[in-house]
């Protein structure tokens, strides 16, 4: 058949109501003849699809860019489109604030369910993905959630290493259970640790996995309050530099005015310093000191960095100290004729 | 009325190492000072025990006194005494708080101990030793982080030795009492005595910082109202 009587017979059918069949013809013509201006013409009345229409508008528009009736229709179909697009764009906006609504409000399931809906839509927010990163109870859903995250943000270095982080408990269990310890999360902490108690890496370390199960189940029955670990760095670094400060008012005599001594003074800092360093490697605490200086992606460093951490903090508060002390030492001598007692 | 032990178990390490390796430097230093001659030993005394006179003047060993004068001390009893409060208190306390921590916090009350003497008794010319500053403020941890505690304490009734359970708030009341009056004493009429019982008083003070030493787990129990 010739591409005039099928197109002749495309129009009596569309005339005719047969939608279906028309639309059947005219695919076919523009199949065989792809600048067929008025095949594609009559598609963008026949197409279901609204970017199909556009489309159709399209090629006729480029086949004829003289055709007045497919520019305004395409107008139209563009400007529906557009709407439509805003309105769906409030939609997820309403649907993510209340999500974070109830994230703040402490209704986490619910905000779970909420954000699991708005992920699966198409268009949705770095936000959404960054929430559902944060609130999710399980592992791979957060890597997942980070991932996409990451896919619309890539530049995004803090979400870039948290999905490192994510990904290293995923081959480190013990570091799991101690970053839910960490949070106060005791139940979730008791079972990862349950976990990795059947991990035949860690059969060596049974023994204290078995007694750490026992001391956060012995905290839960107990209803143990749970103190952040920042508290407890600010708590533990706070000591150090109060011994210090005693010593050094001994030093100089109850009065700092009497006898100037900047250096002994300025001496608090780096046993500030120390303290908190030795806090930190006393608990295990999630900090990015960890990360910038060992690259460390788990809960509080591993037991090398702590160590390492722990000795750089206790030079710390031993070097002013010492300072302190060869100060006491000097002036002892000074002032002693016969020094040795 | 003589502490003999507290009869709590520890809860977290069984072995005090802190609290023993203090009794055996103690007694090391002790069984030292016995190998020296009297006037040499006035002379350690004089030159590294604590002299509220020296601190003030900036004279002497200064901050170093502080420290040293924590580890001498004047003869078998004055030693023996010190450390079985050291034992029967710090046990418990070094439990509480993890070793090193808690040779910080003795270090801090002995400090304190000396401040104090220094604060209210500043023309004293007798060099103070001993580690009873820093036990009181041992004492005082105590009494904040186990006010239940019971210590067996040996009594004499008509000279007949009874050993009860003392309930550790009474215990370390009494003795926190006893200090007050000799205290005024030497701090209204300028009395001095063989006994520093402001350094007892300042130790004790010095028991408020014990909170910025306690392991994490035992800090949490104590703000949450359970026993440490």
């Amino acid at each position: 058949m010739q591409e005039d009587q099928i197109l002749q017979q495309a129009i009596s059918a569309a005339r005719a109501g047969r939608e279906l069949t028309a639309r059947d013809l005219f695919l076919d013509i523009v199949k065989a003849n792809p600048r067929s201006e008025t095949a594609w013409m009559w598609l963008t009345g026949l197409l279901d699809d609204r970017n199909d229409c556009i489309q159709a508008c399209e090629r006729v528009l480029e086949i004829n860019p003289a055709n007045e009736h497919a520019r305004r229709y395409l107008t139209r179909l563009l400007g529906e489109k557009q709407k439509e697009q805003a309105a769906e764009k409030l939609r997820l906006h309403e649907q993510l604030r209340r999500a974070q609504e109830l994230i703040r409000a402490g209704s986490h399931q619910e905000a779970l369910i909420l954000l699991r809906e708005l992920t699966r839509e198409a268009g949705v927010s770095a936000e959404a993905w960054d929430l559902l990163a944060q609130i999710a109870p399980e592992m791979d859903e957060k890597i997942l959630a980070l991932e996409k995250f990451l896919e619309l943000n890539p530049e995004q270095a803090q979400a870039r290493e948290e999905l490192q982080r994510l990904r290293h408990f995923q081959g480190h269990p013990l570091d799991l259970a101690a970053m839910y310890e960490e949070q106060g999360n005791l139940d979730r902490a008791i079972t990862a640790y349950g976990l990795a108690s059947m991990d035949p890496r860690l059969k060596d370390q049974w023994d204290s996995i078995y007694w750490k199960i026992v001391q956060l189940e012995n905290l839960r029955q107990e209803n143990i309050a749970h103190i952040s670990p920042a508290v407890s760095v600010a708590r533990l670094a706070a000591g150090p530099p109060i011994l210090y400060l005693l010593l050094l008012m001994v030093q100089v005599g109850l009065n700092p005015f009497a006898e100037p001594a900047p250096l002994l003074w300025l001496g608090i800092l780096p046993v500030f310093m120390g303290g908190f360093m030795v806090a930190l490697a006393s608990i295990r605490s999630r900090h990015r000191l960890w990360y910038i200086l060992f690259k460390d992606l788990g809960a509080g460093g591993s037991p090398s960095a702590r160590a390492w951490m722990s000795l750089a903090g206790w030079a710390l508060i031993l070097l002013p100290h010492a300072a302190l002390g060869l100060a006491a030492l000097n002036r002892l001598i000074d002032s002693t004729p016969q020094f040795v007692p | 009325m003589l502490p003999l032990n507290d009869t709590q178990p520890n809860r977290y390490n069984s072995v005090p190492l802190m609290t023993i390796c203090l009794i055996a430097v103690n007694t090391f230093i002790l069984i030292w000072e016995y190998s020296l001659p009297a006037p040499r030993l006035q002379r350690l005394f004089d030159l590294f025990g604590s002299t509220p006179s020296l601190i003030w003047n900036r004279q002497g060993a200064g901050m170093l006194s502080t420290l040293t004068s924590m580890f001498l001390h004047g003869g078998f009893f004055h030693l023996a005494g010190n450390m079985l409060f050291l034992w029967v208190f710090g046990r418990r306390v070094e439990d509480a708080c993890g070793s090193m921590r808690f040779l910080l916090f003795y270090l801090l009350a002995g400090a304190s101990a000396d401040l104090m003497t220094a604060l209210a008794l500043p023309q004293a010319t007798l060099p103070g030793i001993g580690a009873s500053g820093a036990i009181f403020g041992v004492m005082g941890a105590y009494l904040l982080l186990f006010p239940g505690g019971r210590i067996r304490t040996l009594w004499f009734i008509s000279f007949i030795p009874t050993w009860p359970q003392i309930r550790a708030f009474w215990f370390v009341l009494y003795y926190l009492i006893v200090q007050i009056p000799p205290a005024y004493n030497s701090y209204m009429n300028g009395v001095e005595y063989d006994v520093g019982y402001w350094a007892h008083l300042g130790g004790f003070f010095a028991c408020i910082f014990i909170p910025l030493f306690m392991r994490p787990e035992a800090f949490a129990r104590y703000m949450s109202n359970v026993p440490v």
